[in-house]
């Protein structure tokens, strides 16, 4: 049994969402990179950019290839040379001005993203805060 | 072993079981992803704590340093969190913020109505840590021997008359602090002010050295690796008063003060000072004050 019953539930809760309309970027060799991971996806599948919880310093990136939502009111999308990137309307102001870049390198390699909201990064590089 | 010590009437009593209420900094989550959230923003490994089963956990900045030390019950289908006094606010909002849009948690501060009970009883440790509940009252054990009641404050009052009726004494808030310099234990006013780093202050069993990464952990990591801590807490007593802060140690070093309280003929402190001089007997000098270590905690 819980603490608190069924009536309760109406409480006000503690939730910050600050939601702003996005600016998102990406490179060119990022871009060639999607649609390499895409394959032949492209008009049925979308790029999922979020963030979660966890790291070091508070936060980590996610990124997904998912089908098309049906409703995507609560997301904004971006649309680079045919592939379509969407981030939900939580982590808008949080992934507002991020530069998506993707490195060759074996070594710390793959999709890298650029946040200029994160003010500090853990030393594995994966979180940020 | 913490020892209870209580002031009663001027005299210091040891052994005896006395309680301390705590009229808000509650929060409840609710959602299947609650427990998730939580692990990733606090230094247990909380995702599969069992069902009625509490756990302390620290909540830490990005520099390893705590904000918040929460207990947290798993009360199956809702969890339950009581913060240190006035740090509740800080963790609901990195809690707010943690939530992805893909978790469905919802966060509940119950700053009013709600209350928890600390009954301080050596005598009767307990190393489980199971809850127990009665009526609208859940408690659970702490392993230094603090039984803990959470419940709405109609509950909670007559709990607390039930418990002044057995003859437990109700400790105020002067009585309390020297319990907590006695015993080593840090408040939210400390962690508000000097956001110690729990490894510090003698909290280590609030981490798990194996869960992975959560917020200030790299830090944790580093310190742990290296297995030498800058500071330590001790309690000391002292010829004067001494006031809050930093102090310069004569022949060198630092002492950090949190609290000073005048008991027993002289002045009880707890601080942080360089593990060096944390033995117990050491002496010290701050100007012409003379210090002498009572606890490495």
């Amino acid at each position: 049994m819980g603490l608190i019953d069924g009536d309760s539930f109406a409480l006000p809760m503690a939730i910050q969402v600050d939601v702003v309309q996005a600016e998102i970027d990406a490179t060119e060799r990022a871009i060639v990179a999607m649609k390499e991971a895409m394959g032949g996806d492209i008009e049925t599948h979308i790029l999922l950019i979020s963030v979660e919880a966890g790291g070091c310093s508070g936060h980590m990136y996610d990124m997904q290839i998912i089908e098309r939502p049906s409703d995507i009111s609560s997301f904004q999308s971006f649309v680079f040379d045919g592939i379509t990137v969407m981030v939900h309307n939580k982590d808008s102001s949080t992934l507002n001005g991020i530069r998506v870049d993707f490195k060759d390198t074996l070594l710390g390699g793959g999709f890298q993203i650029e946040n200029p909201n994160a003010d500090k990064s853990c030393g594995c590089g994966q979180s940020f805060g | 072993m913490p020892i209870n010590r209580v002031v009663v009437g001027n005299h210091l009593v040891e052994i005896m079981s006395f309680y301390h209420v705590r009229r808000a900094d509650i929060t409840v989550l609710i959602g299947p992803d609650s427990l998730d959230v939580l692990h990733s923003v606090t230094t247990q490994s909380v995702s599969d704590l069992s069902d009625n089963v509490s756990i302390f956990a620290s909540i830490l900045n990005p520099n390893g340093r705590m904000t918040d030390r929460i207990l947290i019950w798993n009360l199956v289908d809702q969890i339950a969190l009581i913060h240190l006094e006035g740090c509740s606010e800080s963790t609901r909002t990195l809690l707010s913020k943690s939530v992805s849009w893909k978790q469905d948690v919802k966060i509940i501060p119950l700053d009013s109505g709600f209350s928890s009970i600390w009954v301080y009883d050596l005598e009767n440790i307990r190393e489980d840590k199971k809850i127990i509940i009665d009526g609208q009252i859940h408690s659970t054990h702490t392993e230094d021997g603090v039984k803990i009641h959470l419940g709405p404050n109609n509950e909670i009052n007559e709990f607390e008359s039930n418990l002044i009726r057995s003859g437990i004494t109700k400790i105020d808030d002067d009585g309390m602090q020297l319990f907590q310099i006695m015993n080593g234990q840090i408040n939210g006013n400390i962690v508000r002010n000097y956001r110690p780093i729990p490894l510090e202050v003698s909290l280590s069993n609030d981490i798990s050295f194996t869960k992975g990464c959560y917020t200030g952990q790299e830090i944790i990591a580093r310190l742990d690796a290296r297995g030498v801590l800058a500071r330590t807490l001790v309690t000391f007593s002292s010829t004067n008063h001494l006031q809050s802060g930093n102090h310069k140690i004569i022949g060198g070093g630092r002492l950090v003060v949190y609290y000073s309280l005048f008991h027993d003929e002289k002045w009880m402190n707890l601080g942080l000072i360089h593990p060096d001089l944390a033995e117990t007997g050491i002496e010290f000098s701050l100007d012409d004050i003379d210090c002498n270590i009572i606890t490495k905690w």
